[in-house]
């Protein structure tokens, strides 16, 4: 099983953490952060905003909620601020810059070597879960998703662009964190640190694109947080 | 200290294009993810037009996102980039490299004073069949056109059979021509410049004076078209 420990480099300044997302399209670092801590983020850009659709992102309809109801710092009673895609076609994408060689040798000048993988994490729930059209993703040039973790109203599921699919837990509402260790060769998927299964890491379609969208169907999608990290 | 080494806790890294006209540092990147980079300045975009480079406008400089490449892998690239089309182009940083008051600014971070200016990218040109000395890239003043007028501190250009590193004085031939993507690198140094394709050095020219500072320039003249990935300049 692939480890989700990340190697950090021996570097204490944080230099290569890039926390804006407004600037993952403009810097260069070995982990991307976006937090979805206030509607300011996916409100349109313009005179008195700063929207992410300045900066490289799309969004459509969305639409961000702000948590109220948690218990402090438990695990137990979870209410996040967070993106909420509580309607059917919504989504958001960022600038389509991961998994390229280019991209993880700039990385490399932070890291102090040339990293072999790329792992993804997401703090998100799917309030609904019916049908199989929504979820956290990788996107390739056009429709298509290069590495998706969606439900299919039963399970949890991974899928690329074959399109292949490794079955995981069954669904639930509650929050967790999901991850993609990506190599060159295989995708395992986790969820709350679990391995899911794995995929064969598809190839001829890098760099790729974070995204989190619904589909036409019935499920629901929040997301509080992602990271990005090569090792 | 090498050039993956950095000094411990301490800041001086501007991973925003759109501070290096007013931050100080050691070492400034450049990444091309996205079209809006190059969008002129406006209140829906944040665009590099409003923050000290000039050319960084729809109409002199674009960004193709790649799509076919392999997951991470050197055998298989293509990368999300910086392209021109058309021809007379440039795309030039605000003008702060290499003087002694940016030097001492990067001291402050680096724990002593720099000697050394370094210029890293990866790019290729995807055209390099012409002798240009307008299409390429290095330092230049903020409105050189040509790496060999006056003003320029050196630029890696083609001269239609092999790359070379040409100045207002020097002009040093390196490995032959080709449109593969590669990790380039200029050193400026004293009284030397050398210059590097693949970490392979190719040679080196002399430095020239009474220009400083200059600004990072990406030149594209009549027929050569430099593609870059990300650039970065380092003091060291």
């Amino acid at each position: 099983m692939t480890s989700l420990a990340i190697q950090r480099p021996s570097i204490k300044n944080k230099a290569g953490v890039v926390t804006n997302p407004r600037l993952w399209a403009s810097s260069a670092g070995y982990e991307f952060w976006i937090d979805f801590g206030h509607a300011d983020l996916i409100n349109a850009m313009g005179s008195t905003n700063e929207g992410l659709d300045g900066h490289g992102w799309s969004f459509g309809t969305a639409t961000h909620l702000e948590g109220s109801t948690g218990d402090f710092l438990s695990s137990a009673d979870i209410d996040p601020s967070c993106f909420n895609c509580n309607a059917t076609f919504v989504s958001i994408v960022g600038p389509r810059i991961f998994g390229t060689y280019d991209h993880a040798l700039a990385a490399a000048r932070f890291l102090g070597y040339q990293p072999t993988k790329l792992t993804v994490r997401w703090f998100a729930s799917f309030p609904t879960v019916n049908t199989n059209d929504t979820g956290c993703s990788l996107a390739m040039a056009g429709a298509g998703q290069t590495l998706l973790i969606y439900s299919n109203g039963t399970n949890f599921l991974l899928s690329d662009n074959v399109p292949g699919t490794d079955l995981g837990a069954a669904v639930d509402t509650s929050w967790h964190t999901f991850d993609m260790a990506i190599n060159a060769t295989n995708t395992e998927w986790f969820i709350d640190g679990t391995s899911q299964g794995t995929l064969t890491t598809p190839t001829d379609l890098w760099p790729v694109a974070m995204q989190f969208q619904t589909g036409g169907g019935a499920n629901r999608l929040k997301v509080a947080w992602c990271r990005l990290v090569y090792s | 200290m090498s050039a993956l080494e950095y000094p411990p806790d301490r800041g001086g890294i501007i991973a925003d294009p759109a501070l290096w006209y007013s931050s100080p540092g050691f070492e400034f990147w450049i990444v091309f993810g996205h079209v809006d980079l190059m969008t002129v300045q406006a209140a829906t975009n944040r665009g590099l037009s409003g923050a000290g480079w000039t050319g960084a406008i729809a109409a002199t400089a674009s960004i193709t996102e790649g799509a076919g490449a392999d997951f991470l892998s050197s055998a298989d690239l293509d990368p999300t980039r910086l392209v021109r089309g058309s021809t007379n182009l440039a795309m030039r940083s605000p003008r702060v490299f290499g003087s002694y008051d940016h030097g001492q600014a990067a001291a402050r971070f680096l724990g002593h004073t720099p000697t050394r200016l370094t210029l890293e990218f990866y790019g290729r040109m995807s055209v390099a069949s012409a002798n240009e000395n307008t299409s390429g890239w290095g330092f230049h003043t903020p409105a050189g056109t040509d790496f060999t007028a006056a003003g320029s501190a050196g630029g890696i250009v083609s001269d239609g059979t092999n790359f070379r590193l040409r100045s207002v004085t020097g002009n040093d031939a390196g490995a032959a021509i080709d449109t593969a993507w590669h990790l380039w690198r200029i050193e400026w140094i004293g009284t030397t410049v050398e210059w590097f394709i693949d970490n392979t050095s190719q040679g080196t020219v002399t430095l020239d004076n009474d220009i400083w500072p200059t600004s990072l320039a990406f030149l594209d003249g009549t027929t050569n078209r430099p593609q870059t990935a990300w650039a970065r300049v380092f003091y060291s």
